[in-house]
């Protein structure tokens, strides 16, 4: 998938560092100033588990009793800052158990981003043991989802997923990433994401609009 | 509100328009401002639910128009002229027909709309607020907030809540009849103040969002606002707070029943209760097995100072308030019904 | 009158993505709306696909319906058009079998009224192509099907629009 995002030119002329698809995701989040994260690990999002414990002194983690806890937890730490909350599960059962979280975040509009572990992507469809099709079941929840399967993608999608987490009317993105795409390795650099060719959050206010708007207000009633 | 609270703050104090909130915007101004006349919606004030049917103008700010809100849709606000400041395109003349649209980031078209708008002032609209805000307190809050029966009421402790808060702490509520009292009740200074499950109604949000709140901002008093109900949906977080030891102060209203359903079935299916009743287990012994100060209060005399107690403690506490079991949230929209049709008993 | 149903043709313009489709056609499944055809290719612009989809809505309700597409992320712009506003046709193939060709003469007159093409004929079948409006396509299916129609295949409507839609101007505003 191409992502049409702006500055992609200048992002591919920084310098790169070859590391794995899980230690970028660790690298991402502390980019996009999340310190604090919550969640439940399990097989498919072990890696990033891995990396979460080398990095513990720059992003601390939350164990909570249960995924549905950890996006809730998410909720409020975002409702109440403004920032982005993150959850993050292992794939079927944690990921399934986030579903309500993300769409009491999608109707009352908070910024989150949740990241689920998947089987290794030649698993994908075999039914493979806690394998789900989150992306499918999370769809009509989500602002917007997306699957990684390669180690390449992971920085310019989480970039995307945060900007549109938190721009506009908020709301939450899940991204799934399958577990060889945790295992491989990329060439990592990162650019936070400015602008998508195809999403305008915010509308530009329309002077006419705002006179509009005022005179109904200054002429109203007094009783 | 989009972090226009400053903005807003702005228009309404020089337009003089009385502002209402639903309970996801309540905070945006500080709930003691002259011009904040309460909350709209099911269980909110008789004042702005009344008045929605009245106003000539109606100004929607970030707000989608739930049917919570509106009530019978084909009744609600029909002669006014509605203005809507909203950033989601999709929301416009969604539920509600808009006169005029004023898309954008709210913090941008409040402040451009400012300097258009007259010096103004409603005294003679804003009374009508007053009158009728002076018929609920004599029906519904005198006795939610003052209550001479022996039970306890939810609104009491909310109360006692406000003495300790001052306006500063943020409550987040779980979801019930003990959601509706807190959002109606709870006195707020500074804004994000109220934490709710609106729009999807999860029971059990509150105890997880709470120590995701507390961790977000440890300077802020954080007071989780829960029902016997939602607090066994995600019980298991209290591990959470052990092993984190966020200071969270968490407040069990507990009345034995599924208190929201028990009152419709009370309302509309004549008493028939059926699996609302809840058999519940020793909340402070649980809450003890899991090293956290617990206390139980069951009569009134005990509650300021339980409540002190936990609101001056530096680590995390727990309080049971066990509450009047068949109390009923008043005042109500039943469903279906127009705004102009809520009732106070 | 904005409440009454009408066939409306919604064309979306959105980024090449997978799960855009099972998105789109979410909107319209929440809402209980049946689609009566749907009809995905790459556009005029390079990189973006274009939806037609073809839906008997009242207006009120498809102009809501655009505003929930539009909000999607993939998705750049969404419109409605009437029948009256837009340039549209479907196409059709019947297998039918060769000796029918030359048993009954009334089969030649009628491929030769209705326009339609043969695409291929061996020993034992031929298939007759045709693109045309519905109504033709059904008429010529009612005829033809008196004699045996081995297979039959009918496409959705694929349409252009008479006005300009701007998708361009709105990429390039983008990149600025």
């Amino acid at each position: 998938m191409d992502v049409q995002t702006k500055s992609k030119q200048s992002y591919l002329n920084q310098p790169t560092e070859r590391i794995s698809g899980a230690e970028a995701v660790i690298r991402c989040l502390i980019a996009e100033g999340a310190d604090t994260i919550y969640g439940y690990p399990g097989g498919a999002i072990m890696p990033v588990y891995d990396e979460l414990f080398k990095y513990q002194d720059q992003i601390h983690h939350v164990l909570t009793r249960h995924e549905q806890g950890a996006t809730h937890a998410a909720q409020g730490f975002a409702r109440i800052s403004g920032r982005v909350g993150v959850a993050i599960a292992t794939s079927g059962p944690g990921a399934t158990n986030l579903i309500t979280g993300i769409a009491d975040a999608q109707i009352d509009s908070t910024p989150m981003v949740c990241i689920t572990g998947q089987v290794p992507s030649h698993l994908l469809g075999s039914d493979a043991f806690q394998e789900t099709d989150i992306v499918g079941i999370s769809t009509p929840v989500t602002k917007w989802n997306h699957q990684i399967t390669t180690a390449e993608e992971i920085p310019e999608v989480i970039a995307k997923a945060f900007y549109i987490a938190r721009s506009g009317r908020p709301g939450p993105v899940l991204i799934d990433i399958t577990k060889d795409a945790q295992f491989g390795e990329l060439d990592f650099t990162y650019k936070k994401c400015e602008g998508i060719r195809s999403y305008n959050p915010i509308p530009k206010v329309n002077p006419v609009q705002l006179s509009a708007a005022a005179e109904l207000i200054n002429n109203a009633k007094s009783h | 509100m989009g972090e226009a609270e400053e903005e807003f703050k702005a228009v309404v104090e020089k337009s003089g328009v009385p502002a209402a909130w639903t309970i996801m915007g309540v905070s945006a101004i500080p709930t003691s401002h002259p011009l904040n006349v309460g909350m709209v919606g099911m269980h909110g004030n008789y004042g702005p639910n009344i008045l929605t049917n009245e106003c000539d103008v109606l100004i929607a700010i970030g707000m989608r128009f739930d049917d919570r809100v509106t009530g019978k849709l084909s009744d609600y606000a029909t002669q006014a002229k509605v203005i809507h400041f909203e950033i989601d395109p999709a929301e416009v003349d969604k539920n509600v027909k808009t006169d005029v649209a004023v898309l954008g980031n709210a913090k941008e078209s409040l402040a451009q709309i400012l300097p258009l708008l007259n010096k103004n002032t409603h005294t003679e609209w804003l009374k009508k607020f007053e009158e009728l805000s002076k018929i609920e307190f004599e029906k519904v809050i005198k006795n939610d907030l003052h209550p001479t029966k022996e039970g306890l009421t939810m609104g009491e402790v909310l109360k006692e809540i406000n003495a300790q808060s001052k306006g500063e702490a943020a409550i987040v509520s779980d979801v019930g009849q003990h959601q509706m009292i807190a959002c109606r009740y709870a006195e707020f200074n500074t804004s994000r103040g109220n934490i709710t499950s609106g729009g999807l109604g999860t029971m059990g949000f509150a105890l997880p969002a709470a120590i995701g709140a507390k961790m977000a901002t440890p300077e802020r008093e954080v007071v989780a606002v829960i029902g016997d109900g939602g607090y066994q949906m995600t019980i298991q977080e209290l591990g959470t707070i052990f092993q984190t030891k966020a200071a969270v102060k968490i407040v069990v209203l507990n009345n034995d029943f599924l208190g929201m359903v028990r009152q419709w079935q009370q309302l509309f299916f004549d008493k028939r209760y059926a699996s609302t009743v809840m058999t519940n287990p020793d909340f402070v012994t649980i809450a003890k097995g899991y090293q956290l100060e617990a206390k139980r209060v069951t009569k009134r005399e005990e509650l300021a100072a339980a409540v002190e107690e936990m609101m001056t403690s530096k680590e995390a506490y727990f309080l049971e308030v066990c509450v009047e079991k068949e109390d009923n949230v008043f005042p109500m929209i039943p469903s279906g019904a127009s705004v102009s049709e809520i009732r106070l008993e | 009158m904005e409440t009454e149903l009408k066939q409306f043709t919604v064309s979306v313009y959105a980024e090449n993505n997978i799960g855009l489709l099972n998105r789109i056609s979410a909107i319209f499944q929440r809402r209980h709306i049946n689609i009566e055809s749907m009809n995905i290719s790459v556009s005029e612009i390079e990189g973006v696909s274009r939806f037609i989809i073809l839906v008997n809505m009242t207006e009120v309700n498809v102009k809501k319906i655009i505003g929930q597409i539009e909000k999607q992320i993939e998705v750049i712009k969404a419109f409605y058009h009437t029948d009256e506003e837009t340039i549209y046709l479907e196409s059709c193939m019947f297998k039918i079998k060769s000796d029918l060709l030359f048993e009954e003469r009334q089969i030649q007159n009628i491929i030769k009224e209705s326009d339609a093409r043969i695409v291929t004929v061996n020993r034992e079948f031929f298939v007759l192509e045709k693109s045309g409006r519905r109504h033709e396509i059904e008429l010529l299916h009612r005829e033809l099907s008196a004699f045996g129609i081995m297979q039959f295949v009918r496409s959705g409507r694929i349409s252009i629009t008479k006005d300009q839609m701007k998708i361009t101007e709105l990429l390039t505003e983008f990149k600025n």
